[in-house]
């Protein structure tokens, strides 16, 4: 019997990364997944990973920062499945670890993705997503935030997209605890995804490197955010809402934040 | 439901409360349990409750202010099961809440005892648990806090040592990193044992009963604990060394922090009216 029998969950950024792997494993411990991603061949495969291993998965093509896509994933998702009391708000990006830059080579254009890829996609999905909740009689969000949301690194525009997400992880969590929704959020550490790869290479961690960053000498695996999500998502977290929960490495813990040299 | 297969699993305080949630719990999911309690009677129920479930637990008589005690507890586990995987500190005890009491009034002897129980016992049990933990190939540590100890609250030695418990699980995830030993610790709320019904009634939450004070309208329970726990205890939380998990019903995240009246006001706890029909 899996830990989310019975559920319908929405993961956004499905396609690949941390999201995928949430994708595989909700479907692993029975839950019927919704992949939403902008790339609809990644979703696709997704959903063909959780079909090859007898469960049920929708690939829906999804701009999380446009509202009538959501609503049209929405509606796409119930149909398919009946209800949606899941959702893993998991896109986001952080453009200044990738070109190494700080505020001022900032563009203005990349400020507003990172917050909307980061943060207004999480109140929009919510925004579409928690009436179905209501309607199926409750429900679960986890969203992922960053350890850079409650300790910024170097990329500014992402730390306060991350800690933004924190804190709507919390009021939401006071909005619809009547409601019979509880959200939770994750702080990852530095992450085995493409994304987290490349910031370790070109941004945040860089200088840092020869240092020791975390005290759990590997980098985290898409495989431990699902671990944390499932946690999140189940019954087994039923007295917990409004909190953070750090799948980190112990990163977040050293006391020495290394800023990395700029020059 | 093994997800604690071959392990063996040391608890203190597990006679009762939150610890006897645990040590059940870590049995269901396949441990080996060691019931570390000074309460004879209650520790020796808890043992027999887990191995009448077809688990496997002793009990073993430990004061975990003694240094001797707790070192003849790791050498009776020892020679039980061979090894300690797992190590969960929970004892502690909120004497200013059960009295309403503040610093003032507190008497040294208590202060101390509050050190001596809640934060001083994990230095006992670490010194003596950890280099069987190494020689056991590694561990999982996890402490019991407080939310306490993140948001100060009424109780001010109680608050002092929880907030302690927090900066020892982060020194010993640094220090005993590299022996594959991750320490985590769990910061509760309001759960409903003995020990949280008396301060939820007499103490910290006694100004507050008339507002909301989490956002899951119920007492946690052991078992709420107790998940969270299996979670930290076991191989899906690998990457995760050094933090803290509030199971609180959303207390943290609850902006005000209502201080309560103070002695000669505090109120009655007084019925919630009835809604409307």
């Amino acid at each position: 019997m899996g830990k989310l029998e019975n559920r319908v969950a929405v993961v956004t950024g499905g396609g690949s990364g941390l999201g995928r792997g949430m994708c595989i494993r909700f479907a692993a411990e029975g839950a019927k997944v919704i992949i939403a991603d902008l790339k609809l061949e990644a979703a696709e495969e997704t959903a063909a990973m959780i079909r090859e291993q007898g469960g049920e998965a929708l690939a829906v093509e999804c701009n999380v920062l446009e509202a009538e896509s959501i609503a049209a994933m929405v509606k796409a998702g119930v149909a398919a499945f009946g209800k949606i009391d899941i959702l893993s708000n998991n896109t986001g990006i952080c453009l200044e670890a990738r070109n190494s830059i700080r505020i001022v080579d900032l563009e203005e254009k990349d400020w507003d993705f990172t917050m909307d890829l980061n943060l207004k996609s999480a109140f929009l999905c919510c925004k579409y997503v928690i009436p179905e909740m209501i309607k199926a009689g409750g429900g679960n969000i986890v969203n992922i935030s960053s350890i850079a949301g409650h300790k910024p690194a170097f990329s500014a525009a992402y730390g306060a997209a991350k800690a933004g997400v924190i804190a709507f992880t919390q009021s939401v969590a006071m909005q619809y605890a009547d409601d019979n929704i509880r959200v939770n959020c994750i702080c990852p550490g530095p992450m085995k995804t493409p994304t987290g790869i490349m910031a370790n290479r070109l941004g945040i961690y860089k200088q840092a490197q020869p240092a020791r960053i975390r005290m759990l000498e590997r980098l985290g695996e898409a495989e431990d955010i699902a671990n944390a999500a499932v946690f999140l998502l189940s019954e087994d977290s039923s007295f917990m809402t409004g909190t953070q929960l750090n799948v980190d490495g112990g990163s977040f813990a050293m006391t020495v934040n290394i800023p990395p040299r700029v020059k | 439901m093994n997800r604690l297969r071959e392990q063996t699993a040391v608890i203190t305080g597990a006679a009762s409360g939150i610890g006897k949630g645990i040590a059940l719990a870590f049995a269901r999911e396949g441990a080996e349990v060691v019931v570390a309690d000074i309460d004879s009677s209650l520790g020796e129920a808890t043992a027999h409750e887990i191995q009448q479930e077809g688990g496997r637990a002793i009990f073993v008589r430990t004061d975990v202010t003694r240094p001797e005690s707790v070192a003849q507890m790791t050498q009776a586990t020892m020679e039980a099961f061979g090894r300690i995987t797992i190590l969960c500190n929970n004892t502690g005890d909120a004497v200013e809440a059960r009295k309403s009491i503040r610093i003032v009034e507190l008497t040294d002897s208590e202060w101390n005892e509050t050190f001596d129980l809640g934060l001083k016992s994990i230095h006992n049990c670490c010194r003596c648990v950890i280099p069987c933990m190494i020689d056991s190939g590694g561990g999982a540590i996890i402490n019991i806090s407080s939310i306490a100890g993140t948001a100060p609250a009424f109780s001010a030695a109680f608050s002092a040592m929880k907030a302690g418990v927090i900066a020892i699980t982060r020194s010993l995830a640094v220090q005993y990193a590299d022996d594959n030993i991750r320490a985590n610790c769990i910061c509760p709320g309001a759960i409903r044992t003995p020990g949280g019904i008396s301060v939820a009634k007499q103490g910290i939450y006694a100004g507050i009963n008339n507002d909301r004070v989490r956002l899951i309208e119920r007492f946690g329970t052991p078992e709420d604990v107790a998940n969270a726990a299996i979670f930290l205890a076991s191989e899906e939380s690998s990457y995760i060394t050094a933090t803290s998990l509030a199971v609180d019903g959303g207390m943290l995240a609850l902006v005000s922090n209502i201080p309560p009246r103070t002695l000669d006001s505090v109120p009655k706890r007084t019925k919630r009216p009835h809604k409307g029909h």
